[in-house]
């Protein structure tokens, strides 16, 4: 007996709810990965005219230095910087010779200002100075416990983003650090003490020398905080990403010999890359705006672009893709925008309408 | 009768599946994110750790910090930061 029409009628109907429901899951799963913000950017700038480009390079990890013509990229390898001119030409390898080289390597940052070489070493901790020579260097222990973000802001002078123990807990507080004037001030009010060793309010330390203005810029919070030079809070500035935190969870697994504090769920970056110059702060975000197409989006990085000393937001522009490279880092000379891409090194021509 | 309970058994299993896959790819384990913590701080780019691991632990080469070492007094013993310990 064949089954009544209704039966195939009702099968047909869970077939096609079940194909709905994979297809909503399917578009809510796509939407996550370029989840849109309830903003708007503004363009002040079309794509920078490429300039100059290198060939290609391994093992490049950050723009550590701009100095007249010349731009010093750190590597992945502690005390070994490349030198170049700023049309990428006449490329040379510096190599310092590092004491301790396997500690320093495991967290350092370089830092080359004013015909010195900084390596900022958190795990030492200690910061080496290093005369470009290469004749003479010097190292400043660091009289607390490890950092690990560091900062130039004037001859032997640091700001520091340095560990301290709250209660039973670690966190982390900024610290202006002068060896040679024995100044050592500490800031513990910001950013927010959440008893996790730092990782929620993890971000970026920069430094405007035009305004002397210290910017850190967190990256899981659209918040960035304007502190002075010795540390006072001037105040605490928001990017146009409405997302005011992400749920940053930390763990920890404990051996009889070492515990390890690491995440525990998911990173959600709102803030990239940024930098401070000549009273603007640039942030790379990680989230597309209303009026932007994700295809634009997902082939540039967009920097948003802020006042430093009124904090407004400016406008935004967009810094291509280069061979299908990433933006890793950027830096801002005059009118050229130095990239660095993983391989490669792009400068760029940008006329901002600021 | 026979066929609508087949047609929403199947309908269910489609439905189930679907949701498990979604959820596997957008939850992690519970607890911690993929961890292992063998590797030895601080941790050297000339013997490295397996990828595996690293990736696990640093798992984009940002700068951020992923992993904070202790001792078994609770002293710090070093951070870890993607750019450095992140291997492609």
């Amino acid at each position: 007996m064949r089954p009544p029409k209704r039966y195939f009628v009702l099968s047909l109907l869970c077939m096609t709810t079940a194909v709905i429901a994979v297809l909503t899951l399917m578009i809510i799963s796509t939407d996550n990965d370029s989840r849109k913000g309830d903003f708007k950017r503004n363009f002040i700038c079309k794509t920078p005219v490429l300039l100059y480009h290198s060939k290609k390079m391994k093992g490049l990890r950050t723009i550590c230095g701009i100095q007249e013509n010349q731009i010093y990229l750190e590597t992945d390898s502690v005390g070994n910087i490349i030198e170049t001119d700023s049309t990428l030409s006449n490329k040379r390898l510096l190599k310092i010779g590092i004491p301790d080289r396997k500690t320093v390597q495991s967290l350092y940052t370089t830092c080359v200002d004013s015909s010195y070489c900084y390596i900022m070493a958190g795990n030492v901790p200690e910061i080496i100075r290093y005369h470009l020579d290469g004749l003479s260097y010097q190292i400043f222990h660091f009289p607390k416990k490890l950092f690990s973000e560091s900062l130039l802001v004037g001859d032997n002078d640091y700001v520091l983003r340095a560990y301290q123990k709250f209660k039973s807990n670690w966190d982390q507080v900024f610290i202006r650090w002068n060896p040679v004037k024995h100044i050592l001030l500490t800031q513990e009010n910001v950013p927010a003490k959440r008893g996790d060793a730092g990782f929620s309010t993890d971000g970026m330390l920069l430094f405007d020398r035009s305004t002397k203005h210290i910017l850190y810029v967190e990256y899981y919070n659209n918040q960035f905080i304007c502190l002075d030079t010795i540390l006072h809070v001037l105040y605490k500035g928001q990017t146009i990403d409405t997302i005011s935190n992400t749920a940053i969870k930390v763990s920890s697994e404990t051996t009889p010999y070492s515990k390890t504090i690491t995440n525990a769920s998911p990173l959600h970056e709102i803030n990239l890359e940024s930098n401070a110059v000549n009273d603007k702060l640039y942030i790379h975000s990680a989230t597309p705006a209303k009026n932007e197409s994700s295809k634009e989006f997902r082939s540039n990085a967009v920097i948003d672009v802020y006042s430093i000393s009124d904090r407004h937001y400016l406008g935004s522009f967009y810094i291509p893709e280069y061979k299908e490279e990433r933006l890793k880092d950027f830096e801002l000379a005059a009118d050229k925008l130095i990239v660095l891409y993983a391989n490669y090194v792009v400068v760029y021509s940008i006329p901002l309408n600021l | 009768m026979k066929n609508i309970k087949l047609s929403l058994i199947v309908a269910l299993a489609i439905l189930g599946a679907s949701v498990t896959a979604f959820k596997g790819k957008t939850t992690i384990t519970p607890g911690w994110y993929g961890q292992t913590t063998d590797a030895v701080p601080p941790y050297d780019l000339s013997n490295p750790i397996p990828a595996s691991q690293l990736t696990a632990k640093c798992p984009t080469s940002n700068e951020h910090i992923c992993a904070v070492e202790l001792d078994a007094n609770g002293n710090l013993v070093a951070t870890q930061r993607s750019k450095n310990n992140f291997q492609k």
